[in-house]
């Protein structure tokens, strides 16, 4: 497996980390990492931001998985805890996916949560 | 041309056979569209003078729920005609077997009965002339709003009173006793509309 | 479709499904209208950068351009001969029609060409402008606003209007749209929608009354809420009846105080612009307020006025008690009394009027619901609809013709067809015959109204039943089939019953826009035009592709057997060529391939039919299984 430190508030699978790692290198400037959050929007209540980290607070969560560094909002912590980022690559598209025990149910097109 | 070229006939969408009259195709569940038929059969009930209103609108919303046009909205322009058509005739069927006249009247005609309800009728029924004129002075001399309620409270009476004499007709198929009961019957609701704007007019007062 | 995340710009990431074409609701008002959008039943209006829903339905013709709403209307100060205010009224109007409200209205209009009928038009900074087009310059600034809000393209709309719209204005509205790039989904009635509102956030039950007084169109609605049904039981209004009367007749108060100004004036002077825009303050004020002073200032000739609650309340007494009327019709035409109304609701910026409010409350004898802002709960209603139309939903409307269907009979008397509030959509035939020999056409005049004199009705249409085959007169039985779709637009078809001739019916509409005239538009505007088409075009592409594949697919899950591996083979193989077709973006080859599929499957079909046709003639299976099938649920 792919997790590091057994406290930490969620874990990064590779695809997901060389993901993120690609999509940096990409962006074309100096990038810490991306920022994980959660706000109140969406059918089932709550929805995921997954946004270039420019800014972090010190209250984030830091997950590290080898030379990439994923910031946790400190609002977002309690409803992350244990979940797994992943990446996906289908046939038609790509993207991450956040599998989440805390979730009780989620809206049909899987875009927000509820728990 | 056999009978089963008029039992089965092709869906447009999968080209299967499809049951006609059926509203979608067994196959692949694309709406089909209507054909004609009687107001009971829409709504999926034996002919039949009773009629559990409660279970008549259950079954209306059903139905419309099922086949009406908003149901189809990202579906193609063909289909949403279909179903605008099916919910036109749905409502013609629902608005038809609600009320106890119109009801009558459906299965009267269905049995190929006049009902002498038409505009160019006359009424040769001396007893229902004197009845009907009788209320009107009743209505007419009704002063109140409580002497309007009195005069509607009687005609309410003779109203249900004739409904279970028309139930009691069919059931005995006497079609002519059925007949001359539907023309009652649009009498004390015509009657019942006037009695209901003259008590209007003395709550406005 | 998923639920799959992207990493985006700080800030910036989007709402759930905002990748997807979101359908939002309009509510094109009289004097402002607002977009909202909804989620999972939840609608939410979308606001400018200082908070505001509110977009004035203004439009101003200025020299640097065309612009809308609040900037439209802080021209009426400056440039008011440049600014088009109310056009609502207009939609579907003919000249005639415009001559109980012209020189009420703050521009000029235009006599039609052909002074045979046709929609008014607007002569604006030089211009000549149809409803239709000034219209689509607020949709145009509306889609914009959503846009911007959603960061997507938006296409799709349900548009709402007055329940008493008639059909010619129905269709204005929707062709509004279309020049605006946007496809109408749905017109719903905004009685009707502002019910949705209050209904699917309370999952209320029972019976409601819908009292909503606009900017210029006054409407009242009686629905029953039942099981996720809306069903409308009653409607009634006056199309022109609303807030800019209250404001009119201040107004013309305001100028009869004017010294040698006198008080009927034609307001189409900039003095009477001014008059207006003051009265409109003044009754603004006069809902907190018992009394004011306001200022008309002309060509350097100020004036004041005082004008106090009491005062306002009897210059309006006269309207809003016409309202009441109507109300009381309305409840009567539903078979409801007032006391079996189990919620009030006021929606439209004129039910802020004190006076308003009291008086519908008695007439109730109960407080109004107020829970949703009155001036919202429409837009709102309409996102709803618009999400149930385009996610799906259990709820269900169910709406009624506002104004019965007639046709003119001999002596300029009119039949009706379908009286008012049928519930839609509706369908009626009607028979007719010739009454000469050999007579081959007849002249059909369809209006819209409640009274006995076609003259005093709207017309709607006239049309020729052409090609009707010589017959001794009385012979000929022509069935002529009206049918009103849920939008509550008109079409008409005909066939002759003795020998089968089926005619579709060239329907000229009496006050409406004709195809060319629409087509012109349309080109006029091409900026955006091709790429709706193209999009709308692919859209349905896509809808008839994904149809043909789910056919198929249920075609050889219950009729496999008929077919041996190498058929099914082939016929998998056009049904993949399609699949992977759809998740491209070309037209042309979907078709094509929609094609394939249809040829590649037709020996199937055939070999389904022979199957279903003979066990229909052993007098089983196909029957029963439709019937099972259809019966159920």
């Amino acid at each position: 497996m792919d997790q590091e430190a057994p406290m930490q508030v969620m874990t990064i699978t590779d695809a997901a980390a060389a993901r993120v790692r690609a999509m940096i290198e990409g962006r074309g400037k100096p990038t810490g990492g991306v920022r994980v959050g959660v706000r109140t929007a969406g059918c089932s209540g709550l929805s995921y931001t997954l946004e270039f980290a420019d800014e972090v607070s010190e209250f984030d969560a830091v997950v590290r998985h080898g030379p990439i560094t994923v910031f946790v909002d400190p609002k977002a912590q309690p409803y992350l805890q244990g979940t797994e980022m992943d990446f996906v690559d289908k046939d038609m598209e790509s993207g991450f996916v956040f599998n989440n025990p805390n979730e009780k149910s989620r809206c049909g097109c899987g875009e927000s949560f509820h728990v | 041309m056999n009978a089963s070229d008029n039992a089965v006939s092709r869906c447009w969408s999968c080209h299967g056979p499809v049951n006609r009259g059926a509203a979608f195709c067994p196959t692949c569940s694309a709406i089909q569209p209507p054909h004609a038929c009687d107001p009971f059969r829409t709504l999926g009930l034996a002919p039949g003078f009773d009629i559990d209103s409660a279970d008549l609108e259950q079954r209306y919303f059903a139905r419309q729920r099922e086949l009406h046009p908003d149901r189809f909205a990202a579906n193609s322009p063909r289909e949403r005609e279909y179903a605008s058509r099916h919910t036109a005739n749905l409502n013609d069927a629902f608005a038809m077997l609600r009320t106890p006249v119109k009801r009558a009247e459906a299965l009267l005609a269905a049995a190929g009965h006049a009902t002498g309800t038409g505009e160019t009728d006359t009424v040769a029924d001396e007893e229902l002339l004197v009845e009907a004129m009788e209320m009107r002075e009743g209505l007419a001399e009704a002063r109140s709003r409580s002497a309007v309620d009195a005069v509607v409270a009687a005609q309410e009476a003779k109203t249900d009173a004739c409904i279970a004499a028309l139930s009691r007709a069919f059931a005995a198929e006497d079609r002519a006793a059925a007949a001359r009961l539907v023309l009652r019957l649009t009498y004390l609701q015509k009657f019942a509309t006037e009695a209901r704007e003259r008590r209007g007019r003395l709550t406005a007062a | 479709m998923s639920g799959l995340l992207q990493i985006h710009e700080p800030g910036r990431t989007p709402l759930p499904h905002q990748r997807e074409d979101m359908a939002v609701g309009i509510d094109l008002g009289t004097t402002n209208s607002l977009v909202a959008f909804a989620e999972d039943g939840q609608a939410e209006v979308v606001r400018d950068s200082r908070g505001r829903a509110l977009v004035p339905s203004v439009v101003a013709y200025l020299e640097r351009g065309v612009v809308v709403g609040e900037e439209a209307r802080r021209e009426l100060l400056d440039e008011a001969e440049r600014v088009v205010v109310s056009v609502k009224r207009l939609m579907g109007r003919g000249y005639e029609d415009v001559q109980r409200v012209a020189g009420q209205l703050p521009y000029e209009v235009e006599i039609p060409a052909d002074g045979d009928g046709g929609m008014v038009r607007l002569r604006v900074a030089g211009r000549t402008l149809s409803p239709v087009e000034v219209s689509a310059e607020i949709l145009r600034a509306i889609k914009a606003r959503a846009e911007a809000a959603l960061g997507h393209a938006v296409s799709r709309a349900v548009i709402t209007v007055p329940a008493h719209f008639d059909d010619a204005a129905r269709n204005a509205t929707k062709d509004a749209a279309r020049l605006a790039g946007l496809e109408t989904l749905r017109l719903v009635n905004e009685p009707t929608a502002a019910a949705l509102a209050y209904g699917l956030d309370e999952a209320a039950e029972g019976l409601y009354a819908v009292y909503d007084l606009g900017g210029g169109t006054f409407d009242v609605s009686v629905l029953r809420l039942r099981m996720g049904v809306f069903q409308v039981l009653a409607t009634g209004g006056d199309p022109l009846l609303g807030g800019d009367d209250f404001d009119r007749l201040v107004a013309e108060h305001f100028l009869r105080q004017r010294a040698g100004v006198p008080g009927d004036a034609a307001l189409t002077s900039n003095e009477a612009k001014m008059a207006l825009i003051s009265a409109r303050l003044a009754k603004e004020c006069l809902t907190d307020q018992d009394s004011g002073s306001w200022t008309i200032d002309v060509g350097g000739r100020p004036s004041r006025h005082d004008l106090d609650r009491a005062t306002l309340e009897a210059l309006i007494e006269p309207l809003v008690a016409r309202t009441l009327d109507i109300t009381r019709d309305v409840l009567a035409d539903a078979g409801v009394t007032p006391a079996e109304i189990a919620g009030l609701v006021l929606v439209g910026g004129s039910t802020r009027v004190p006076m308003v409010r009291r008086r519908v409350a008695e007439v109730f004898g109960r407080e109004p619901l107020d829970d949703i802002d009155p001036e919202e709960v429409v837009a709102r209603g309409a996102a709803l609809q618009a999400e149930a139309l385009t996610r799906g939903s259990q709820a269900l409307l169910l709406d009624v013709t506002p104004l019965s269907l007639g046709i003119e009979t001999m002596g300029g008397l009119c039949e009706k067809v379908m009286p008012r509030n049928t519930p839609v959509p509706a369908a009626r035939a009607q028979e007719f015959t010739t009454y000469q020999d050999g007579q081959s056409a007849m002249m059909i005049h369809v209006v819209q109204g409640e009274r006995e004199l076609v003259a005093e009705n709207r017309s709607l249409a006239r049309f020729e039943l052409a090609g009707i085959p010589p017959m001794a007169a009385g012979a000929a039985r022509i069935r002529v089939t009206f049918a009103v779709d849920a939008d509550g637009l008109l079409t008409v078809s005909a066939d002759e019953a003795t020998t089968g001739v089926r005619q579709q019916v060239a329907v000229k509409p009496s006050y409406g826009l004709s195809e060319d005239e629409t087509a012109a538009m349309l080109r006029a505007s091409m900026e955006h035009a091709a790429a709706d088409m193209d999009a709308r075009l692919l859209r349905e592409a896509r809808v008839d592709g994904e149809r043909m594949i789910q056919a198929v697919t249920a075609a050889l899950r219950v009729d496999g057997d008929l077919l041996d591996g190498a058929e099914r083979e082939a016929i998998a193989g056009v049904v993949e060529a399609l699949r992977r077709t759809l998740a491209g973006d070309d037209r042309g080859s979907i078709q094509d391939a929609v094609e394939t599929c249809n040829a590649g499957t037709e020996e199937f079909a055939s070999r389904r039919m022979d199957r279903g046709i003979r066990a229909a003639l052993k007098g089983h299976s196909v029957a029963e299984v439709a019937e099972s099938l259809s019966g159920e649920n």
